[in-house]
């Protein structure tokens, strides 16, 4: 269980990069930049540039998402901004906005 | 006894705390009210109003307000703690610590200063203040980049004020060589063209006498003029001398 988790509390302005899944509770902004997942929960705040492999989203998220495999949008969440990925699931009850791009 | 004491909270990660794990680099700001576990690496600053602890692995590269601060890690930058640090066994730190309470177990490494004032606002900007160069002359390289750009100025300056001074000191010695070329040679800007008009003008004392001031470096041309106008009156051959040359080259030619 070596998961990285940003409490609810916790703000980080800067840049995130590493090799090992993500949970954001609290707020980060700025720039993520992993090779494995992250999971914004309904406490999280993503303002920033995102480079992942998956992204699951029940919390907020500003700023463009690239997901090298999937990015995934779940009901009550909050997205602005473009998305490029594949894969692109976007649940009853999400608010989107921005472009999707699934040519990548 | 010490750390059974001091260390309340263990350092597991619990659920809901926020852990910074070791795959993971965050370069920035990190603030927060809770726990925070780092086993991977932070540059930058971080200010909690809990604890910090720096698992074995973790790096942490920055200036550290926190309430308690547990390391078994590494940390590069200065730490103040509104309660108390920690260091155990296998931790590095390197920076000053500013603490009411400082427990260093056996096999900890630290260098810097320490203060343990009772009040810690106001102490932490003297040790601050007083300590900053010092982290930075034993290679704190990245922290000080990141944190500590007035300390950087503050070590550079010595080093920019001698060229100052010297720059003053080359100053001073052209106002001599003016006063010497304008009463002279007003329109005269080289020292070749002076030294032209030496040999062209038939009345070579007043030159002469600018002349040697202005590589002597005095600042008195007149009375340096007035004994050299004499003895440049008194002995025509140097005036007789300086064609000489033209006239040999021309009977050599």
């Amino acid at each position: 269980m070596a998961n990285t988790v940003i409490g609810s509390s916790i703000v980080i302005d800067g840049e995130i990069t590493g090799d090992e899944d993500l949970v954001v509770r609290g707020t980060v902004k700025g720039r993520v930049s992993l090779r494995e997942n992250i999971f914004v929960e309904d406490s999280g705040v993503l303002e920033a540039n995102v480079e992942t492999a998956t992204i699951t989203v029940h919390g907020r998220v500003t700023g463009d998402i690239h997901a090298t495999e999937r990015a995934e949008l779940k009901s009550n969440c909050r997205v602005v901004g473009d998305i490029r990925s594949p894969r692109v699931l976007i649940a009853d009850g999400a608010s989107f906005k921005g472009t999707v791009d699934m040519d990548a | 006894m010490a750390r059974a004491t001091t260390n309340p909270p263990p350092s597991q990660p619990i659920d809901g705390a926020t852990v910074v794990g070791p795959g993971i680099r965050i370069s920035g700001r990190v603030t927060g009210e809770e726990d925070l576990h780092v086993e991977g690496r932070i540059d930058g600053a971080i200010q909690l109003s809990d604890t910090l602890f720096v698992a074995p692995g973790g790096i942490v590269a920055a200036e550290v307000e926190a309430h308690n601060v547990v390391v078994s890690g590494v940390i590069v930058g200065n730490v103040t703690a509104r309660d108390c640090v920690t260091l155990h066994t296998g931790a590095k730190l390197v920076g000053d610590i500013t603490a009411p309470r400082l427990v260093i177990a056996d096999g900890a490494a630290f260098k810097g200063n320490v203060r343990m004032g009772g009040e810690v606002a106001p102490a932490r900007e003297k040790s601050r203040s007083v300590a900053r160069p010092r982290p930075v002359a034993t290679g704190l390289r990245g922290v000080a980049a990141a944190n500590r750009g007035p300390a950087a100025a503050a070590a550079a300056r010595p080093a920019r004020v001698p060229p100052r001074p010297a720059a003053r000191a080359q100053e001073p010695s052209p106002p001599p060589r003016a006063p010497a070329r304008a009463a002279d040679a007003p329109r005269s800007d080289d020292d070749d063209t002076v030294i032209v008009r030496h040999a062209a003008v038939p009345d070579e004392s007043r030159d002469s006498g600018g002349k040697f001031t202005a590589r002597s470096g005095r600042p008195e041309p007149k009375e340096a003029a007035a004994p050299a106008a004499k003895a440049a009156a008194k002995k025509l051959p140097p005036r007789a001398r300086i064609p000489k040359p033209g006239k040999r080259r021309v009977g050599r030619r």
